[in-house]
Order: structure tokens, then sequence, then C-alpha cells
């Protein structure tokens, strides 16, 4: 029972976030229809920021400030790449974000250096809470709530504020947002920092299960294709139910699972998100939430 | 200068060098070819070797993403599959290498055929996923299998044993037999310099037939325009899984020639999503929807990448880097580079540079 | 005049999606060897005629045949294998082939050699390139398009374009052809050319051909029978002088309250 309760939890933890790298994809997605393969090494940008701004402000400062840096950074990169390519086939851009995130990983390398460091974090680093005899770590709940926050003002953002009716004109008709004078340029570029915002957040709380920081820690979002995938390429609410439900299943299966599949069970937990992918693709391929596309001629 | 005789059977019009220039071009080329080995030192020798491995991969994805337009990130999948099969059928049954080579393919091709339905339902992006799905899945499966393909620790390919008389009784110390032909010398090096460079012009020769003939065309029109291409008889569906299908046999030779020539292969790395990604670097630095293309990336890329190494070595700024971190740097700015400037890539370039010779000396 | 067996029979067939009526039990006769032409306003539901004619929508009822044979839920290769061809209103030429390529793919469905034989450059491709090319070049006569053969489609001018179009499908020498707007975009000379051209398909290729067009001088010129749809339905059928006169015709096509007068086309019945 304890077993399970301790799962759940960093199960829980790791679904908020691949949420929220996930996140990043579908609000790139939905207002520039490029898919953003660059995505997990802003991760990497996001925790190496952090493991130097955290060593010099308050741990709350230091996140929000990752945030921002990051943010910016990646509207940086839409701006000078992307933007020329504005308009050109899915397959173009797919290829020039796979070749912006290697950039953006060697940028890391090149500024930080090759050594792994240490996440800094307020509370002790195994510091960890009994809930029903399971110890649950202080991390694996401020990821939650951080990422909790995080979607609260993401959907505030959305809902509220002025840009983010822009956001929604922008996705629903590029031509049309750009007639009625929205910005259509800035919007895609305020989506990537959002992209980039979010991609940062999931570094910080990433640096901190592993405890340490390299920059493989990118490889992550190519398990946040799953989620996005299952939970539906334009579906905010989807990828985050996704997110939570794939973390929990991976861990579970890590924990119950693989010991009984002999050598198949080795790592089995890793490629299980892939096999869900693919059976949603083949049966659902818009995802729980998204909307299936009529194609008309 | 290149000018065309006059075409009066339509049969001329199909030939493949058509003009005295285009022969002369061709003899000079094969001349190259046949010469570049005992020119060549041991280090370059190696570097074409591997050219040879990444002209069949590049032909092979240019066949699926550029001719079908269906962009794939399994590339490194199909070539593990084509180097595992080489190593457990030479190892374990002890084939020789002519038949490893085609059923290295054709294991490969089965893989392909499996993915490629998926290919029918699914366009662009998530075409893109899911075959990077497939490089996890295939990685799992060959990891899985320990006793067969030595799971994480990796096996040994029987390389010398098939090129080396006595090479399978000294297998890692260094040790190359050489053989007499035709009193000439040849080393291993040598010998798997031919067997790779015939492949390669091969395996172009094929990526050239299938653009001139019929189902070429039908792929690129499927590529372009399905509906419009399907209500004119052609089945998108059947030349997307033919496309897979081949694609994936020369991915799976060229997994088998770099088994061959590794001698001794892991899964991960070299067979990862990195691997993928180079091999979509090539094409978009040759120009993606071409063999000429293709050849052009191989070529370039393969000896570009040992020149940037040692020109990254001198700039201090980049020692942090391992070699293969700064190679992919090198060639993530060459395709960001190409693609914002010149996005027909090398054979862009190629044909202005003919373009402009060809009316020579006057300019237009 | 004689009534000959229907080439094409739509059958009352009706179209939706998601709730908005695309077609609403159109019915149709085309007599073999015929210029059947329709027309009406944007939005009225011609070119989704077309698409479930090629297989590419399926109608929600209705039957649509060919020599009496049906063609509803017969995918769009098959349709062309049949013997229906058709060009589209948004061109669909092939822009990064040549016009040779462009035209070879018309003889697609004619083609034997199989994919191994075609990477193999076998003697069955071989053969095969060649025989096809003569028909090919035929068309390429009678088009015109000569001085175009080994240009990519894609730098071709606007009418070329069309003209390659019309000339794939006349390369797969089909029973039946549908030309969506063949002549939209055209300047009044390419357009009087393509008359010229389509005249000539009628009489001396002997092929039945069912026209959209929204220029209504060219379709009362052509066509031998013209069927008028608006919203979906079929509000008219007659021959051409008789629909120049048609009061649908002139409400849903010209406007209300023009005169039965038409721009430049006696309605007479002199045409």
């Amino acid at each position: 029972m304890s077993n399970l309760i301790q799962f759940v939890a960093s199960g829980l933890a790791l679904g908020t976030i691949y949420a929220m790298i996930a996140l990043g994809f579908v609000v790139i997605y939905r207002a520039s229809q490029v898919f953003n393969f660059a995505q997990g090494d802003l991760v990497t940008v996001g925790a190496f920021v952090m493991v130097v701004l955290g060593g010099i402000l308050p741990w709350p400062v230091a996140v929000l400030g990752t945030m921002l840096a990051t943010g910016l950074l990646a509207a940086v990169v839409e701006r000078l790449v992307l933007r020329p390519l504005v308009g050109r086939s899915v397959v173009i851009t797919i290829i020039l974000t796979i070749f912006v995130g290697l950039i953006l990983r060697v940028m890391v390398m090149v500024v930080f250096g090759p050594e792994q460091r240490g996440m800094p974090t307020p509370w002790e680093r195994s510091a960890a809470v009994s809930v029903a005899g399971a110890r649950i770590f202080v991390s694996s709940i401020a990821a939650v709530l951080a990422g909790a926050l995080a979607l609260g003002a993401f959907t505030w953002l959305i809902r509220r504020s002025r840009i983010g009716v822009a956001m929604r004109a922008t996705s629903s008709d590029q031509e049309a947002a750009l007639c009625l004078g929205i910005p259509v340029g800035r919007i895609f570029g305020f989506t990537w920092f959002l992209a980039g915002a979010f991609a940062a957040l999931a570094g910080v709380f990433l640096g901190m299960f592993p405890r340490t920081v390299d920059t493989n820690l990118g490889f992550v979002a190519l398990k946040a294709f799953p989620v996005v995938i299952v939970g539906g390429l334009d579906s905010a609410a989807g990828v985050v139910i996704a997110g939570l439900i794939l973390g929990v299943v991976e861990v579970l299966t890590q924990g119950y699972v693989n010991p009984h599949l002999g050598q198949f069970g080795q790592n089995f937990h890793e490629v299980l998100p892939y096999l869900i992918m693919i059976a949603f693709l083949t049966v659902r391929p818009y995802g729980i939430a998204g909307r299936a596309e009529v194609e008309r001629v | 200068m290149p000018i065309r005789p006059l075409v009066t059977r339509y049969e001329d019009d199909l030939a493949l060098f058509p003009t005295r220039w285009n022969k002369i071009g061709l003899v000079v080329g094969v001349a190259l070819l046949l010469l570049a080995p005992f020119v060549a030192n041991r280090y370059w020798l190696d570097v074409l070797n591997l050219t040879a491995v990444y002209v069949v991969g590049a032909v092979a994805l240019v066949i699926l993403t550029g001719f079908t337009g269906q962009i794939s990130l399994g590339h490194a999948g199909f070539m593990a599959v084509g180097a595992y099969s080489a190593a457990v059928l030479g190892n374990h049954l002890g084939l020789p290498f002519w038949l490893v080579l085609p059923v290295g393919g054709l294991a490969a091709a089965g893989v392909g055929l499996i993915a490629g339905p998926f290919a029918l339902r699914l366009r662009g992006l998530y075409l893109a996923i899911i075959t990077i799905g497939l490089v996890f899945v295939v990685n799992h499966v060959l990891r899985s299998f320990p006793s067969l393909t030595g799971g994480v620790q990796g096996t040994s390919v029987p390389m010398l044993w098939w090129f080396e008389p006595g090479g399978a009784t000294d297998f890692l110390g260094g040790y190359r037999a050489a053989t007499r032909l035709g009193g000439m010398r040849l080393e291993s090096d040598v010998k798997i310099y031919f067997l790779f460079a015939a492949l390669a012009v091969f395996t172009a020769w094929c990526g050239v037939n299938l653009r001139r003939s019929n189902s070429g065309r039908a792929m690129m029109a499927v590529r372009d325009h399905d509906l419009a291409a399907a209500v004119l008889g052609v089945s998108p569906a059947r030349y997307k899984i033919i496309a897979f299908g081949i694609s994936s046999f020369f991915a799976g030779v060229a997994g088998a020639m770099y088994a061959f020539k590794s001698a001794f292969i892991t899964i991960d790395p070299p067979f990862n999503m990195a691997m993928s990604v180079e091999f979509i670097a090539i094409i978009v630095i040759g120009g993606s929807t071409t063999v000429l293309g293709a050849v052009l990336g191989a070529f370039f890329y393969s000896v570009a990448r040992p020149l940037a190494e040692s020109a990254a070595n001198r700039v201090d700024l980049l020692d942090a880097l391992s070699s293969s971190q700064q190679s992919l740097l090198v060639l993530a700015l060459l395709v960001i580079g190409f693609m914002l400037v010149e996005p027909t890539g090398l054979r862009g370039i190629w044909v202005k540079v003919r373009l402009y010779f060809s009316g020579w000396p006057f300019r237009y | 005049m004689t009534h000959p067996a229907p080439l094409l029979h739509v059958d009352g067939v009706t179209l939706a999606f998601a709730g908005l009526v695309a077609l609403d039990d159109v019915s149709l006769e085309v007599p073999e060897g015929s210029l059947f032409a329709v027309i009406g306003p944007n939005g009225a539901g011609k070119s989704s005629l077309f698409n479930c004619i090629s297989g590419a929508y399926r109608p929600r009822s209705g039957d649509i045949r060919l020599r009496g044979k049906s063609l509803v839920g017969v995918p769009p290769h098959q349709v062309a294998a049949r013997g229906v061809a058709r060009t589209f209103q948004n061109l669909a030429v092939f822009d990064e082939l040549t016009v040779l390529s462009n035209l070879m793919l018309g003889r697609h469905h004619l083609m034997r050699a199989g994919w191994l034989s075609d990477l193999l450059w076998l003697r069955g491709t071989r053969r095969q390139e060649v025989a096809h090319r003569e028909k090919v070049e035929q068309v390429i006569d009678f088009l015109r398009l000569e001085k175009y053969r080994r240009q990519p489609a894609a730098v071709l001018p606007y009418g070329v374009k069309k003209l390659v179009e019309v000339g794939r499908a006349l390369c797969m020498e089909p029973d039946l052809l549908l030309l969506d707007e063949p002549a939209a975009g055209l300047n009044q000379e390419e357009t009087e050319a393509l008359a010229h051209y389509l005249l000539e398909i009628k009489e001396t290729f002997g092929i039945t051909q069912v026209l959209i067009e929204h220029q209504l001088g060219l379709v009362l010129d052509l066509a031998d029978r013209i069927a008028v749809l608006d919203f979906g339905r079929k509000v008219a059928e007659d021959e051409p002088a008789a629909i120049a006169r048609h009061p649908a015709v002139v409400e849903a096509y010209i406007g209300v309250g023009s005169s039965s007068e038409i721009d430049g086309v006696p309605t007479g019945g002199a045409t």
C-alpha cells in the first residue's frame, strides 16, 4: 500500500513535468502549426540557467528569472530562425526545429561545460513527508504545486487577457487575425516565450529527481511526444490529463510490471508510452481531447 | 561544351549519359573510384568507406522522404535491424557476406512494411513522431535478446572472418591479412572499399531508375498532391508502402555495411535519434529530392566532418565538446543555413553552376 | 434527336458535411459522346459533384453509375482505371515534375511493369517508357506543348499549366473527362484556344465531357446540354438555348431583375 502511494506520488510529479513540456508543444502548435522539436533542449537550458541563478538569488525569484530568461531565448530563436520560414511545409519546420535543438544543446555545453551540476533546492534534497507510511519527496509535492500554479496562470492568460484572445484568434484563422490588426508574428514569438517558460519550469523540477543536471536532461522531451499524441496536439487540457496519466502509468509499470517480464522487462517502462502512443495513433490519432481534422478537398 | 546530340529515338532520350561530355565524365568518375583506394592513406580510405555507407543510407532516405514526402525519423531503427541481422546471421549461422547484405536489407524491409501502414493514416508530424517511437521499440527489442545481440554490451561482427582468410584467429589484434589479386596486395580495407563502392553505385543507380520510371513518378505525385495522384489511378497507399519497403531495404543494407566496417557494434549509440537526424541533415544539405543530392550530401558530410573537427579543435571555446558533438554543431549550422538561404541544397548550387557554364562564354 | 444510353448516370445523389447539405438529390444523365455542362453560383455543389464521381467523397445516398456499374465506394485510383479522368479547379499539376513527367503520369493506370522492374530498369520498364512516350507525344502535339516538354511545371505560365492538366487527363484515354473550371483565370485568347480543344476532344477523340464553368458564354457555345445547380439542388436542365432563358437560371446565376439578355450572348436560340 505504502509502495503504491509512493509510486503514484512520484508518477504525478513526473506527469506534471511531462504535462508542462507538452503544454509548450501545444501552445506553439496551436498558434503556428509548428511542432517544436527543440522543446527538450529548452528544458536543458532552463535547468542550467536555474543552476546559476539559484546560486545567487532567493529560490522563488530564481525560478521566475529562469522562466523569463529561457522564454526570451525561445522568442529570439523564433524570431531569427522560424519567422523567415513561416508558412513552409511541416517537414521543413520539423527538420529546422530539430537542428535548432541541437545547437541549443551544444551552446549549453559550451557555456556551462560538460560536467554534471547539482540543482539548488530550498529544502533538504531528500526531504520527504510521511503519508500513511509512504515517503513522499518534498520535491514531488513542489513539482505538482508549481505545475498547478503555472497551469492556473496559463488558463487565466488564455481566457481573460488581451493577448490570450489574440492567441486564440491567431490559432483559429491566421489571415483573419492579421486583417484585424493582430500582430501575428509577435503572437508567434509570445507562444515561443510561453513554451520556453514552461520548459524552464519543467527543467527546474526535472533536475531535482536525478538530483543532477547535465545536457542529456532534454531527452525527457522525447517522452513528452507520446503525451502530446495521447492528449491531442491541439488540446491543452488533453495533454495535461495525458501527462498525469502517462506519468503514473510509467512509474507503476516500472514498479509492478517490469520485474515480471524478465529480460524484456528491462526498461520496459521507457518504451511503454510509445506503445500506448502507437495504439492511439492507430485508433484515435487526434488524441483523447483533440479535434478530428475534417479534410475537405 | 555539353551540347545534347539530336535525339531521334525515344530510347536515346532515356539514356543516363546522353552527351559525349557526360560519357567522358562517367569514365573519369569510374577511374577515380577505382584508383582512390591506392591513393588514399588508411585514414582517408576509412572516410571513403564511411561515405559509401552514408550514400546508401541517404539514397534510401531520399526515396522515402524526398520522392514520396514521408518524413521518417526512424532511419536509425531500420539501420539497426540491418546491422544486427548481419551480425547475428554471421555469428550464429556463418552466412557469407554476400548473402548477409541482402538478408539484412530484407529484415529491415520487413520492419518497414510493418511500419508502413501507419504512414497510410498519418502524415507529416504524426509520422515523424511515430517513427521516433519505432527507433525506441526496435532498440528495446534488440536489447531484450542479449544472447543473440549481446544486449547493451554489443556484439562483434564477423567482418574479418569474412574478409580475411586468417582473420578469425587473430581477431582484435590489429592483424591485417593481405591477399594477392593479380599481383597486387589487397588489404581488407581495400576489399571493403570495392564492395562498398559497388553497393553505393548500385543503390544510387536504383534510385535514379526509380525517379525516371513510372513508380518514382507515382511516388512524387503522391508527395505533391495525393488526390490528384489518385484520380490518375495512382494508389497512394500502394506507393507509400512500396517506398517504405524499398527505403528500409536499403537502410538495412546500409546498416549491415556499417556493421562490417565497425567490426563491433552496440545498439545506442550509434543507432539512435542522432543518427536519424544525421541522415536528414545529409539529404537537406545535398538537396532533399534527388539522388544526386543524396550523394553530394553524403560526400560533403563525410569529408566535411573530419575537417570541421580539426578546425573546431583550434577554437578554445569548443574544447569542451566531444568530436561527435562538434560535427553535429557544424551539421546543424549548415542545415539551418541551407534551409534559410539555399533550400535546394548542394544540388541546387550545382545546377546553377552548370546552367551558367552551359551558356559560357555568353551570359544571359 | 435520339437518346443513346447514358455513359454516366447520377441518380439522386445526396452529400452532407456535418449537417451542411452540399448536394441534395441530384440526378443527371450524360449521354455517350456529349459535352455536358454544369453551371451554378459558387458553393452550389458543382465541385462536390465531381468529387463524388471521382471517388474522393462518398455520397450519403443515391448512386453514380458509369456504363451501368456503380462507382459509389470505389476508391479514386480505381475510378481512374475504369475510365474517368478529371482536372481540378485549383490547379493540380505536379509542380516539381516536368511537363513530360506530368503527362506520363496520365499513362500510369495503363503501365504494367512492377516496382522491381522499375528499380532495376529492366526491359519491361524500358519498353514501357518508350511505348507510352509515343502516346504522350501525340497529346503534346495536339495541345502544342512541344516547347515546354522538359520544363518543370512550376515555371509555366498559368494558362499552360491548365493545358498540361487537360493534357494529362487526355493521356489517360478516358471514356469520361470531368473538367472543373478549365477556363478560370485564362485570358480571352487562351479561352478561345481551350474552347477549340474541348470541341476537338469531343469530335476527334470522341471523349464524353462534363464541364463545370463559370463563363456562361463559353458554356452556351460548347455544351450539348446544361444542368444548373443552386444550393446543392438541380434547378434546371435543358438545351443551351432554353437554359439561357430559364427563369431559375436568370435568378440563380445572373441575379433577379436582369434582362433575359445575357452579356454578349443572344438568347434567341441562335447558338
